[in-house]
């Protein structure tokens, strides 16, 4: 789906990001550096709750105690591939 | 800001309760406050993988809690680096190490970085790497 729009573009920024683009239209460039931000930030929205999920994560796991020597399991994995 | 190269083993102990859990987030708290860069090759993400399905396989922890972690994981602000391909078995030969090993050896010793690893002191290579370990017990 797409959309019809009329906005003002700061000409310098445009040729900037042209720089970084294979795209020949400004049309195909705007939806490149839209597709590029929401990628971008996505990525910054995730590492940034990373700390909370951590927590929530270990609180859960705080009472589990493991059978399997980490390291153990790992060694026994490297040295059977 | 210090970088270094991180083992798997490590990572597995900032989820899961080890003997060496404290350490290992020492390490995970100097991640997550910028006083250092933590590099690993994609193979990593793979054993980590391994790790937790072998878990789950040994009913020890349940296919959810695996993904979870998993997930939690791939967000981890970790750097994603490879060792020369062609340097991989040279290493595993110089080092008595398995290639897998030697993916992170090969990785730390191309770019001169400590190798932070849980792995035991005891073990051939890292006997052999001797101050470029930086060991976590």
């Amino acid at each position: 789906m797409s959309m019809r729009t009329n906005i003002d573009l700061d000409e310098a920024l445009l040729a900037e990001a042209a720089k970084y683009s294979t795209s020949r239209s400004k049309r195909r460039l705007i939806q490149e550096a839209l597709a590029t931000f929401v990628a971008v930030k996505a990525e910054e929205r995730r590492r940034a709750t990373y700390r909370e999920r951590l927590e929530r994560v270990r609180g859960r796991l705080a009472d589990v105690r493991l059978r399997s020597d980490l390291r153990d399991l790992l060694r026994a994995d490297r040295d059977s591939r | 800001m210090n970088a270094y190269v991180i083992d798997t083993s490590v990572t597995l102990g900032w989820y899961l309760e080890e003997r060496f859990s404290e350490a290992a987030r020492a390490w995970q708290d100097r991640l997550l406050g910028g006083k250092v860069r933590l590099i690993t090759p994609s193979l990593h993400y793979w054993e980590f993988a391994n790790a937790l399905r072998t878990l789950v396989t040994r009913d020890e922890i349940d296919e959810g809690t695996a993904h979870e972690i998993y997930d939690l994981h791939l967000d981890a602000p970790l750097e994603l680096a490879e060792p020369e391909r062609g340097q991989v078995l040279k290493v595993a030969f110089e080092y008595g190490a398995t290639a897998y090993d030697a993916v992170f050896i090969a990785l730390a010793l191309a770019r001169e970085l400590p190798l932070v690893t849980a792995e035991r002191t005891t073990t051939r290579w890292v006997t052999k790497l001797g101050k470029r370990v930086e060991p976590v017990r």
